[in-house]
């Protein structure tokens, strides 16, 4: 049993590794942040396995997680946590001196501290925009009606398009 | 542009990449849970510790003391602490666990945990430091009244039952500003513009 759980979790960890990343780094202050965040996501993803039905996609449910972790994180109820929660296993490189096309780093950049200017329910909810999930994964994973997530993501998208526009 | 953004957005991989061994990673995982669950245990552990020391102390009195005030003020005691106790689990068991709930909903539920909280907090002075205070104020007195102990001596003990009754209500007013209200007004926030 704690075998399949394994399987299905680390499974399912490479195969959404860099999207629950890319989740953390836009509620993190920076990459160190970014990282200890992301590791307190794994751990408490880890921790509700026993938990998943299966109801809704295993991304779906791990994204859920991702998000009420960051919301603790914001409502300082796992500060104390996070003195004892170390993973020296994983490591977040960053390729940013390797990087060959400088552009794509300063795009993202740019695009990830607009995204950090907005407040919390529109940062969820384009965060998982951006990660291509249908209104109604959103909707199920935020708890928004997906008339509201459709609104939501529109007016985001402009607020973000006349951002990024600004800033070059 | 907006296919740009989601290439943009998708385009992290080439700036950073997440890097972990499996086995190491599971191992990790197990040390780090344990940690926590320690955590947890060992601090419900030292509140019931003191109510478990209290009990046994306060029924000896009860058996030991002769003087019949004291003896009833023993018996309160000892029902107050049984009753913390039992209070206690209930507000771990409520502690919301699933984290596996959609964002609206885990924070609703924070958000009842905290309230239901603040105001047991906020009425602490009823059920938290009252009973005790009355019942060692009481148990002094017995001891006083039975000339066990000099009126010099029953004052001071006095005194320091109401410094730290004093302490107590104002350190649970201290707690209410600083850790609930904060919180509330953050989840308040979050769950406003949820519904915006």
């Amino acid at each position: 049993m704690e075998k399949d759980l394994e399987d299905i979790f680390l499974n399912a960890l490479e195969e959404h590794q860099q999207k629950l990343l890319r989740i953390c780094s836009v509620y993190a202050n920076n990459s160190d942040d970014s990282q200890d965040l992301f590791q307190e996501v794994l751990i408490n993803i880890w921790r509700a396995m026993p938990s998943f039905k299966g109801n809704a996609s295993i991304g779906t449910w791990m994204y859920r997680i991702t998000l009420n972790v960051c919301l603790r994180i914001q409502t300082r109820e796992i500060k104390k946590q996070r003195k004892i929660l170390r993973l020296s296993s994983i490591r977040v490189i960053n390729l940013q001196n390797e990087s060959r096309d400088n552009s794509v780093d300063e795009k993202l950049m740019k695009l990830r501290s607009c995204i950090k200017t907005l407040n919390d329910a529109d940062k969820a909810v384009i965060t998982l925009y951006l990660e291509e999930l249908p209104y109604k994964e959103i909707s199920n994973i935020t708890g928004l009606k997906e008339n509201t997530v459709a609104v939501k993501i529109k007016r985001v998208k402009t607020k973000l398009l006349n951002r990024i526009n600004g800033m070059s | 542009m907006e296919d740009e953004l989601i290439k943009i957005w998708q385009s992290s991989p080439k700036v950073e990449q997440v890097k972990f061994e499996k086995s190491r990673l599971m191992l990790d995982l197990q040390s780090s849970l344990r940690g926590l669950s320690r955590l947890a245990k060992y601090g419900l552990l030292i509140e019931q510790l003191a109510v478990v020391t209290i009990v046994p102390v306060f029924l000896y009195y009860i058996y030991w003391v002769p003087h019949l005030l004291s003896k009833i003020a023993s018996l309160w005691i000892v029902a107050w602490s049984i009753w913390y106790m039992f209070l206690l689990r209930k507000i771990k068991r409520d502690r919301p666990k699933e984290q596996d709930q959609n964002y609206l909903d885990y924070l609703n539920q924070w958000k009842t945990y905290l309230e239901q909280n603040k105001k047991l907090t906020g009425s602490a002075f009823y059920w938290y430091i009252l009973p005790p205070i009355t019942g060692c104020i009481l148990f002094a007195l017995g001891f006083y009244l039975g000339d066990a102990i000099g009126f010099r001596r029953f004052a001071v003990n006095i005194g320091i039952f109401l410094i730290t009754a004093i302490f107590t209500h104002f350190y649970f007013k201290w707690i209410i500003r600083t850790i609930y209200n904060p919180r509330l007004k953050k989840i308040n926030e979050l769950i406003k513009v949820m519904e915006e």
